[in-house]
């Protein structure tokens, strides 16, 4: 924990003080009367030593409750601990944190004699999604008197991740479209039509129709087969581009939000989702790691087709590709690019393009109509539905 | 329309955030209360109005916290009709002021009915420091009125609970708009609060006891009105001669009637012997310090001092009387401004520095042959009056340059010696003054003489009978009072062709520090003598006390100045000369008391940055850093060989700071000591953490 600031400032209550003081000066020399300086230096020794005696506030520390995830819109209970590590008391002051995930609230803390600690829990909604690691404390005191006050921004640890919602979409026929859930009647999870590819490991999702028992009982773990048409079961989604409007009411978190409610539906249909993302890639992939490599995903301006060849590679034939990206002519041509990379691969494309000036200059569905070649496009805007913008 | 103004009328006068804390308020009321006792005790408001306020207050303030969430607004109606009814009967009030002294009071009563009715509304913190400050109003009111030390418990009851209401006002500020407060753990140790308090109390205290020695209480701007008044009504009737109530009939034999000098009289008998009492006869407030010369005898008989016979001469006009002009100082002046009040009966004469030039006095004044100054009656307890005076400003060369003139043929009378005086006398007096060239210094050589050989007593023997007492005194017991040095200081400087005269009346008095007044006590009367200087007039010289004369002011507007004065007269034998250098030594030893302060003040900041011993490298945040490492090799978490310090850091989740500063240290030198400190302290941490963390 460091100090990032410290900073002390005269209040207006002083210089009327001072003022006050100079009057009373200035009767006394006129009246002659010598209490009047009396009481002149009362006051201006109170001001003068008010600013003398005002605490460093150096001692404190401070240190988030926090859990260590949180879903955007959650109320979170977020606890604050204050802890006097100095030799000297501190005195009431007001503690204003702010996490940027959560909107800054003031606290108040009360005395705190060498170390001890206070703590105070409030339950607030988490606005922002991200990772965040620190947040930035504001310690304000006036103590003794009002006269001055200090001022001490101070970074804290913290540990917090919070995801972006998903919306429920249950089957989106855009997965379904590219052959993708085209169910092969004879094509049971676990049995495929396709080459064996051997057993693995059971990982969570993995259906249960395709747990081996017999290999299971021997190895004493369980044990998935898998198949070659599982391979095709595989979604790529890649989130990219600009961003419009400011968060957290933007284009980007709306896409962030799209993709995590596209990885939700691909996985509960039983398709291997991998992710690509400002801050890297991600294969094969959970829901929950999804949820915490989006929480990380930041706009990114670099083109999206560059960046597919290696998750197309894994994606193998019959995959589905989702591009998200804000609209915009690079970006249209990029997503272009990708499609036609995606179709020579034998996969199929969905691009899901936001409307960045439905957050910039109006309100309502795009002007114009958005697609995107060689992809089955489906456009976002602000305010709207995301299943409707979507269509699930 | 009118919906509309009236709404945004209300809108803006609506409380926002009521106060709920009741120790702030019981302490805002407690100043409050303060501020109205001073004032009613010092006179600013009549008791009966005074006790109404002390009664009306409590229950205002307890009606204001009951509504301090309502709107009021029909109390606010009520209050600014109050309001305008008060400044109403404040101009009707200035039409009785006769002096602007006298606004004071109309002030008091509006400044108290402002409190009276603010006190019915005061919803939010912001009304509680209006009633603060206007309290400090009326404690301002009282203390322009105080002269003596009763108004001292106002001032301490009011500043304690005035720091109480800043504290309890600061603390209730710290929780606005917070959703929550950090508690302390049962567990916690509590801080002392009151111990808290009472320091800082202790800290302000000391701080202003420093700006109160330091604040220059100049006297450059005149009052613009002066006060003059009877007080409790006109004294004894006095006639034409000089009354002193002590001394009925001027019944002899002792020289002090419990506030009465025998000397203030028609004539001064020198075998008087008694104590003076330390009565306050009066207290002045004065420009400046000065001999206050009441009576001047010219006739001396060998045993007594006396006045010429002729009748005082009235002074025409109404107040302030002026001086005959031709009796005024002559020469380089200066102007000393006293207002004097009295404590005790007086005779029937104004006592003030001389030459007084401006008379401010309810009554008549009269001039004596001499150029004292006498009233109809005696001055009673509680009158009032004000004196502009003059002072010869001539220095010491400018006397000396004068050479040894003779004396003008009108001043004959103070040149007399009786027959009752020994020749012997004049010859003593030659005898000192042989090496004198000038006026002057025949003066300070017969001061420097006296001083030199006789002795002060009050009960120096009594000339027998027959015996001329001055020359008893110089030749005889050689012990006196100053009755005995001032008169033999004037017999000897009249045997060598001098003018002078002995005068009456008191000395300065103690200046009280707080009050700004000298009090002049009973044993503050006093004789000295008056030479003339051609040119320049009549100037002071006190042979009893070697006060010197054309001193202007003898002391340093700096009450740290005069406490260092005040020090130099006790310890005596050394002398730190001119107001100004006593200005100079009084800033020097502020200034080493600042840089000693501050000195200290750098030393407690450092006192966490512990520097390496001797002999080994490195700085503090070194020294912090093996502290550390110690620590780390303890509990087996030492630093790889590869591991760069930062990267220690790191791993123990210390920011980049600590680890920049370490850097700067050993490599490049650190001059920021509060980095320093702060590398210092997060280091310490670490360390605490690691030695109290078991099996990390």
């Amino acid at each position: 924990m460091s100090v990032v600031r410290s900073s002390r400032r005269v209040s207006r209550r002083a210089l009327s003080a001072v003022l006050i003081g100079g009057a009373l000066i200035l009767a006394g020399t006129t009246a002659q009367a010598g209490w009047l300086f009396v009481l002149a230096a009362g006051v201006l020794g109170g001001v003068a030593g008010s600013m003398l005696l005002l605490p460093r506030l150096r001692g404190a520390e401070i240190v988030w409750d926090l859990p260590r995830r949180a879903r955007v819109g959650e109320e979170v209970p977020v606890g604050l601990r204050v802890t006097n590590r100095g030799k000297r008391a501190l005195p009431v002051m007001r503690v204003e944190d702010s996490l940027g995930a959560f909107e800054p609230v003031a606290l108040c803390s009360m005395e705190l004699g060498p170390g001890a600690t206070a703590r105070a829990e409030t339950v607030r909604r988490a606005q922002r999604r991200g990772v965040f690691e620190s947040g930035s404390v504001r310690l304000e005191t006036s103590a003794p008197l009002g006269f001055a006050r200090r001022l001490v921004v101070q970074d804290a640890p913290a540990t917090l991740t919070v995801v972006p919602t998903w919306v429920e979409l249950e089957a989106w026929s855009p997965l379904r479209s590219g052959g993708i859930g085209d169910e092969d009647p004879n094509a049971r999870a676990g049995q495929g039509t396709g080459d064996y590819l051997g057993v693995r490991d059971y990982r969570p999702g993995d259906p249960l129709r395709a747990i081996h028992w017999r290999s299971a009982a021997r190895a004493g773990r369980l044990i998935v087969t898998e198949y070659e048409e599982e391979s095709c079961r595989r979604v790529l989604i890649a989130l990219g581009g600009a961003d419009a409007g400011e968060p957290p009411d933007s284009a980007f978190e709306t896409l962030v939000q799209s993709a995590a409610s596209i990885a939700k539906c691909s996985i509960d249909n039983g398709n291997q989702v991998s992710l690509l993302h400002s801050a890297g890639e991600l294969s094969d992939a959970h829901f929950s790691e999804c949820l915490e490599a989006l929480a990380a995903a930041a706009p990114d301006d670099r083109p999206l087709s560059p960046r597919l060849g290696r998750g197309l590679a894994r994606l193998g034939r019959g995959g589905t590709v989702v591009l998200l990206a804000c609209d915009s002519e690079q970006t249209r041509a990029d997503l272009e690019e990708a499609a036609r990379m995606a179709a020579a691969r034998g996969c199929h494309t969905v691009a899901v393009v936001a409307d960045p000036g439905s957050w910039l200059k109006h309100r309502g569905p795009p002007r114009t109509t958005m697609s995107v070649a060689g992809a089955t496009t489906r456009t976002v805007w602000r305010d709207a539905s995301l299943r409707t913008c979507l269509g699930a | 329309m009118s919906g509309g103004v009236g709404a945004r009328v209300k809108a803006v006068n609506a409380t926002r955030r009521p106060e709920d804390s009741i120790p702030l308020r019981a302490a805002v009321l407690g100043a409050v209360l303060a501020g109205v006792g001073a004032a009613g005790a010092e006179g600013a408001i009549s008791p009966l109005r005074t006790a109404v306020v002390l009664a009306v207050l409590p229950c205002a303030y307890w009606f204001s916290y009951k509504r301090r969430a309502a709107d009021n607004w029909y109390v606010k109606l009520a209050l600014a009709l109050g309001a305008v009814l008060a400044i109403v009967g404040f101009f009707a009030q200035l039409g009785s002021v006769q002096t602007l002294d006298e606004i004071r009071f109309p002030l008091a009563e509006i400044f108290l009915w402002i409190q009276v009715l603010h006190s019915f509304d005061l919803p939010e913190r912001k009304d509680l420091h209006f009633s603060l400050g206007s309290s400090l109003a009326l404690m301002g009111v009282a203390g322009s009125l105080a002269q003596t030390m009763s108004y001292a418990p106002f001032v301490v009851v009011y500043f304690v609970l005035t720091l109480c209401a800043l504290h309890l006002a600061q603390v209730s500020e710290a929780t606005d708009g917070t959703v929550a407060t950090l508690r302390p753990e049962p567990s916690a140790p509590r801080p002392r609060a009151w111990s808290q308090l009472v320091r800082t109390g202790a800290g302000i205290a000391a701080v202003g006891v420093v700006l109160y020695l330091l604040t220059p209480q100049s006297t450059g701007v005149r009052t613009l009105a002066l006060p003059f008044s009877l007080g409790n009504g006109a004294g004894i009737a006095a006639g034409e001669s000089l009354f002193n109530p002590g001394f009925e009939s001027g019944a002899p034999g002792s020289r002090s009637s419990g506030t009465a000098y025998h000397g203030f009289n028609d004539s001064l008998d020198l075998r008087v012997r008694g104590e003076l009492s330390d009565e306050i006869v009066m207290r002045v407030r004065s420009s400046a310090p000065a001999m206050l010369r009441g009576m001047i005898f010219d006739r001396y008989d060998g045993v007594t001092w006396s006045q010429p016979s002729e009748d005082p001469v009235p002074l025409d006009g109404t107040p302030p009387y002026f001086y005959p002009v031709e009796q005024r100082s002559l020469g380089p002046r200066a102007e000393v401004t006293q207002t004097f009040y009295i404590e005790a009966e007086q005779p029937n004469a104004i006592f003030s520095a001389a030459y007084p030039d401006r008379i401010f006095y309810e009554g008549g004044v009269a001039v004596d042959a001499l150029g004292g100054l006498r009233t109809g009656g005696t001055l009673s307890e509680g009158t009032v009056y004000s004196v502009v005076a003059s002072r010869g400003a001539a220095t010491p060369d400018q006397l000396r340059k004068l050479g040894s003139p003779e004396a003008p043929e009108t001043l004959s009378r103070y040149l007399e010696v009786p027959s009752s005086v020994p020749k012997r006398v004049g010859s003593l007096a030659r005898r000192i003054t042989s090496s004198a060239a000038t006026t002057y210094d025949k003066v300070k050589a017969i001061e420097d003489y006296l001083a030199r050989n006789y002795r002060y007593s009050t009960d120096s023997p009594v000339p027998p009978e027959g015996r001329d007492a001055v020359d008893h005194f110089l030749f005889d017991t050689d012990v006196g009072f100053c009755e005995q040095f001032a008169s033999a200081t004037t017999i000897l400087l009249r045997s060598l062709g001098i003018p002078a005269r002995l005068v009456a009346g008191y000395t300065p008095g103690t200046r009280n520090p707080f009050t700004g007044y000298y009090e002049v006590r009973n044993s503050d009367a006093h004789t000295w003598v008056e030479v003339y200087f051609p040119s320049y007039g009549w100037y002071e010289f006190d042979p009893t006390f070697a006060v010197p004369p054309a001193q202007v002011e003898t002391s340093s507007s700096l009450p740290l100045a005069r406490l260092l004065e005040a020090a130099q007269k006790k310890l005596g034998g050394f002398s730190l000369g001119e107001p100004g250098l006593l200005d100079m030594a009084a800033l020097g030893v502020a200034l080493m008391a600042a840089w000693a302060a501050a000195v200290l003040w750098r030393r407690r900041r450092l006192r966490g940055v512990r520097r390496p011993p001797a002999g080994e490298p490195g700085g503090p945040v070194e020294a912090a850093w093996r502290e550390l490492e110690s620590a780390l090799r303890e509990t087996g978490e030492e630093r790889a060989p590869p591991e760069t310090a930062r990267e220690l850091l790191y791993r123990l989740g210390s920011s980049g700071a600590a680890a920049d500063a370490f850097d700067e240290e050993r490599y490049g030198g650190l001059t920021d000591t509060a980095r320093a400190r702060e590398a210092v302290l997060e280091l310490k941490r670490l360390t605490r953490d690691k030695s109290t963390t078991p099996g990390h």
